[in-house]
């Protein structure tokens, strides 16, 4: 059979990281923290899933949302420096 | 070579690789130990190993399809539950509360006289809630940075637009407040290299919430571009 099984990497901030993490947990995705930005408040987080399943992909879809709504209110751009942001 | 008996366990010398009885009376007790086994169940512990073994090579399968069978009618009935951040719903739980942003145009509209300060106010404040929120994720701040940024704080109250402000502006208080409070740090600090500046979660969804209406009537300008000073000419 044909391994089907992806993966993604999200940038999630500490603000919404309970709720990427109930997302991860309630629908069982592999998963693996590969990155801690101190400097941005983000941790970066390999989320596996199977690419034909529709509950991964519809969980996929969900910690999109959610950090697409997020980066909506809180940011606006790439800001690094505070004095030029 | 030597070899220990399978039934007495004692050390035998043995001529070939598979004597397994140190004598015949030996394999034939061992035999019908095994007999004896079958028609009473009672087991030894070595023969208990091999048939527990039998067992999971029979179950093993039929649990697996048990589990998939059982993972697949849960699919079925615990269907995908979507989350909602409960941070992102408070920051437009707030915002919808506030709903201000008609009343930010209607007050520029209002008070025309005093468009050119309400203005420079709104650039500023809004660059400087960006500039908290972002030093705010920050591990350690320098502690000079922070004095920058409370100066510039100071500034915007000090400043000659910000007291031609009527006093029902939007975020008169919300200024002074900040100023109030980022003074208060830098005093309690002084002395220390670096600090963290963190943001309680309701004083982090506020400067969102403000920075998102301010976003509508104040274009964006970096820090490093703005002067915060009281400058007549301006």
């Amino acid at each position: 059979m044909e391994d089907r099984n992806t993966y993604k990497r999200f940038n999630v901030h500490f603000d919404v990281l309970t709720d990427v993490i109930k997302i991860i947990i309630d629908n069982e995705l592999k998963n693996e923290i590969t990155g801690v930005n101190e400097n941005k408040s983000f941790i970066e987080v390999k989320v596996e899933y199977q690419n034909g399943l529709g509950l991964h992909l519809k969980a996929i879809n969900n910690i999109e949302s959610v950090l697409a709504d997020y980066n909506h209110y809180r940011f606006e751009e790439e800001e690094t420096d505070w004095r030029n942001n | 070579m030597i070899k220990t008996c399978t039934y007495c366990k004692k050390a035998f010398e043995a001529k070939r690789i598979d004597k397994h009885f140190c004598s015949a009376s030996c394999r034939q007790l061992n035999h019908l130990q095994r007999k004896a086994v079958v028609l009473f169940g009672n087991v030894s512990n070595e023969l208990e190993n091999v048939k527990t073994d039998e067992q999971n090579v029979k179950t093993y399968p039929v649990k697996i399809e048990e589990k998939i069978i059982e993972k697949q009618e849960n699919d079925v009935v615990n269907e995908f539950k979507q989350v909602s951040s409960k941070f992102i719903k408070e920051v437009i739980s707030l915002l919808k509360r506030r709903s201000i942003e008609e009343d930010l145009h209607s007050f520029i509209r209002n008070n025309k006289q005093h468009f050119k300060s309400i203005a420079w106010v709104n650039v500023r404040l809004r660059c400087l809630i960006e500039v908290l929120l972002l030093v705010s994720e920050r591990k350690r701040l320098p502690l000079i940075d922070l004095i920058e940024i409370t100066n510039a704080f100071i500034c915007l109250v000090k400043s000659e637009h910000f007291k031609k402000l009527p006093t029902n502006f939007l975020y008169y208080n919300i200024a002074k407040d900040l100023r109030d409070k980022l003074k208060v740090i830098c005093i309690e600090n002084e002395g220390v290299q670096e600090l963290p500046l963190k943001l309680n979660r309701r004083l982090k969804i506020e400067l969102i919430v403000y920075r998102c209406e301010l976003r509508a009537v104040a274009s964006k300008i970096k820090f490093s571009e703005l002067n915060f000073k009281i400058n007549k000419d301006e």
